[in-house]
């Protein structure tokens, strides 16, 4: 974890210094999307790799679903009058 | 881009997998974690580079704490009536599951653990929905809920996986409060998860 911090602050550091360079600014956000693809598929693959999982894929699936979506749903109603108060922008 | 077009590698991902086609055991373990790292360190390019995310830094206060606590709170809350719902599962296991919030790695490890195999799986698989559909619904999410509901969906990914959408649709404003929200939520999944088995 301390080494995500690390990594960020450096980097925000060198952005900093950089300061809106456009081609910088233009690499810089095809490295991300990058990474992330290549996060994305190491996440299906190891998923996908996984025997136990694709058998019971569909019950277990079906049951994963309905607690996910609750769940989601208490945290977005939960933060929402907090992003009222606190974070969305004055118009 | 397109969360669609982000949910490609995914799918082509589990195919792969799926098929055999080819094996990635010579990766080592450490492989995602070294990738989000990097991840992280372009993400700071950007924010760093950005003035109006710099201004957005000063207010990490009671407020920003609050994000954290209410996502945890309201997805444990929300998991437990899910419970209901579902013949398979008890109350404190709908819980549970609902407070790995996304980060599937630790908490189906957790609760494989603590509850056996069936039980980790189910964790597994809710919380790779939770971060796949937060890629996927994002542009829906901004327009019902408003900006900060993708931070809510993403839960303890809004450090790293989720961050690039919540950059697109929601803007640099919400980078900071992101990357601190993921990283405090985090650090509570490994110690809320365990609380309801």
């Amino acid at each position: 974890m301390i080494y995500l911090v690390i990594s960020f602050i450096l980097g925000g550091l060198l952005g900093r210094v950089l300061n809106k360079r456009k081609k910088i600014v233009v690499i810089n956000k095809f490295l991300t999307y990058l990474v992330i693809l290549i996060l994305l598929f190491t996440m299906g693959f190891s998923t996908g790799s996984n025997d136990a999982i694709l058998r019971n894929l569909p019950a277990l699936g079906k049951d994963a679903l309905i607690i996910t979506f609750f769940a989601t749903l208490g945290s977005i109603l939960m933060l929402y009058p907090v992003y009222l108060k606190y974070f969305k922008e004055k118009s | 881009m397109s969360g669609l077009l982000l949910i490609l590698p995914f799918i082509i991902g589990l195919l792969v997998g799926a098929f055999n086609l080819f094996s990635m055991a010579w990766l080592p373990n450490e492989f995602q974690s070294i990738l989000i790292i990097i991840l992280l360190f372009f993400i700071g390019v950007s924010v760093g580079s950005d003035e109006d995310s710099l201004e957005n830094l000063k207010r990490i206060s009671l407020p920003s704490l609050l994000v954290p606590i209410s996502i945890m709170i309201g997805s444990v809350l929300g998991g437990g009536i899910g419970s209901f719902f579902v013949n398979r599962i008890s109350l404190g296991e709908g819980m549970s599951i609902s407070a790995g919030l996304g980060y599937y790695s630790l908490s189906s490890v957790l609760i494989g653990q603590l509850r056996g195999e069936e039980l980790g799986i189910m964790a597994l698989i809710a919380n790779i929905i939770r971060e796949v559909s937060t890629i996927l619904l994002a542009p829906v999410l901004v327009f019902l809920f408003g900006e900060m509901s993708i931070i809510a969906s993403g839960g303890a990914t809004t450090s790293d996986t989720s961050l690039p959408v919540i950059q697109q649709y929601a803007g640099n404003r919400y980078t900071v409060i992101a990357i601190f929200n993921g990283i405090v939520l985090s650090l509570l999944v490994p110690l809320v998860v365990p609380l309801f088995l």
